[in-house]
């Protein structure tokens, strides 16, 4: 057996691989905490989403096939920072979103009137250029997409951040000129935080 | 198959008389074994860089939707050891010898090729002239890379230092899971709107590759003490028949997604060069 642990673990190129695997993995795998955080405040602003990147309007007249909303979210650390790890941790919204509206002040279309919802006309991303098909409002708020708010530092307990996500138009209104949107957020602890933003879409 | 080479390997590593701490007169009745498990060897991996230079097949030049430019210009790729566990790459965790000519090895590996995008990209921006190619999701390569065991029979042939070493042996590999599919996503300028094209690969068969591989090498010794080195160059021949879907998708919002397959069969053939080195004990 001495024979055979001299020639397998010490002298085997195999047993030098396995160990830099096992080595690796053992350093490679540390848990740290998530950072826990809420969501305090939405302010929202009116995107022109019609070049390759999105920027933030300089006036409120926007072409209606390329308007975006811009959601920026103040975000407040819930917990220590305790065990947390800024490169590692994960983060961790403890006051879950349960509900997301947007609606117009005005009738949208024949089949939008005013107040009803627009989820459906709309599509959520981080960003506008990595908006999927698939990223409609519903099925974000069911993945849990909605409002991540991830930073790659370690926020300062008592110090707010600034994230921010999009709203990206995908059906145009019946009828161009000013409009005003609604946008409403409810959370597990039934509290709810919304904003309104005008615009003329032309 | 696999078990029964772990059997055969641990039967001869655990043997009593390899271990060489028992005075043959004691135990008279294991002189046989003794001598008979003593001509078999245990290899382990050795290390190597490969170049490795995949046969251009036209197979699916015929194909529409760009799918010629996408499967087709395939590179050649260098891998190594711990270097570059691409496509192609070679580790072999088993090797029984049987008095230093006859072995039985099996490796755990993968081929394939990758194909550079930019003819296919080009083909996608004329297609979709009013749109923008969203940066983020701009693919560079398309890979094709099967992985799996193969197993093999190998003879050497020494002559003083030197050895020349035949190598045949079969592969059961499957496709990777990280070369099934690939999107663009671009945006219409001046709007909101954009299409999602997507490639998926799938295999449609089982796939098995058929090596032949050719090592000269040259041992030396290290004095005083029981370690050698080999080190040595290669050359081989690899094919592998194996039969391919892709399917390829285009969705825009509100408009009904559209789909269109296309099936092929070929033979994937890669030449390879490399250098390799074995690091070992002479028992």
């Amino acid at each position: 057996m001495k024979w055979l642990f001299k020639t397998i673990v010490l002298h085997s190129p195999a047993a030098h691989v396995l160990l830099f695997f096992v080595v690796c993995g053992f350093y490679g795998c540390s848990k740290h905490a998530p950072y826990s955080y809420k969501i305090t405040a939405l302010e929202l602003y009116n995107v022109d989403n019609s070049g390759i990147s999105p920027v933030d309007a300089s006036t409120p007249d926007i072409v209606a096939k390329a308007y975006a909303i811009r959601l920026e979210y103040t975000d407040m650390l819930s917990g220590s920072t305790a065990g947390t790890e800024p490169y590692e941790s994960g983060y961790l919204l403890t006051n879950k979103v349960t509900s997301f509206v947007v609606w117009s002040l005005t009738g949208f279309d024949a089949s939008h009137p005013a107040g009803v919802s627009l989820n459906d006309y709309f599509l959520y991303g981080i960003r506008t250029t990595a908006v999927r098909s698939g990223d409609t409002i519903e099925d974000d708020l069911n993945l849990g997409y909605i409002a991540p708010g991830y930073r790659s530092d370690t926020p300062a307990e008592g110090q707010p951040w600034k994230s921010s996500d999009y709203l990206v138009l995908m059906q145009p209104p019946a009828n161009p000129g000013p409009r005003s949107f609604v946008i409403n957020i409810g959370f597990a602890d039934n509290t709810h935080i919304t904003d309104t933003i005008s615009v003329t879409l032309h | 198959m696999k078990k029964l080479l772990i059997l055969v390997c641990l039967t001869a590593a655990l043997h009593p008389c390899n271990a060489q701490s028992t005075p043959d007169s004691a135990h008279a009745p294991h002189t046989k074994w003794k001598s008979f498990f003593d001509n078999f060897r245990l290899r382990f991996p050795t290390v190597d860089i490969t170049y490795y230079i995949p046969v251009k097949n036209g197979a699916f030049l015929h194909f529409s939707d760009g799918m010629d430019k996408f499967l087709y210009n395939r590179r050649p790729e260098v891998s190594a050891l711990m270097v570059a566990f691409k496509n192609n790459y070679s580790f072999r965790w088993f090797c029984l010898y049987y008095k230093d000519t006859w072995g039985i090895e099996s490796y755990i590996s993968a081929f394939g090729a990758d194909v550079g995008m930019d003819d296919f990209n080009r083909y996608l921006e004329a297609k979709f002239p009013n749109y923008d190619l969203n940066p983020v999701n701009n693919n560079n390569i398309s890979s094709l890379s099967f992985s799996g065991l193969r197993y093999g029979i190998t003879h050497k042939i020494h002559w003083k230092n030197f050895i020349l070493e035949p190598k045949l042996q079969i592969g059961f590999e499957s496709l990777g899971s990280d070369t099934d599919r690939y999107m663009y996503r671009f945006k219409e300028k001046g709007s909101n709107q954009f299409i999602e094209h997507n490639v998926a690969l799938h295999s449609t068969g089982n796939t098995h590759s058929y090596r032949a591989q050719l090592y000269f090498a040259r041992r030396f010794f290290i004095k005083n003490s029981t370690k050698l080195i080999e080190v040595g160059i290669k050359a081989g021949y690899m094919f592998a028949p194996y039969s391919m879907q892709a399917t390829v998708s285009e969705k825009s919002y509100g408009i009904p997604e559209t789909t269109t397959q296309f099936n092929w069969k070929e033979s994937f053939q890669v030449y390879n060069v490399g250098l390799y080195g074995a690091f070992f004990l002479k028992k």
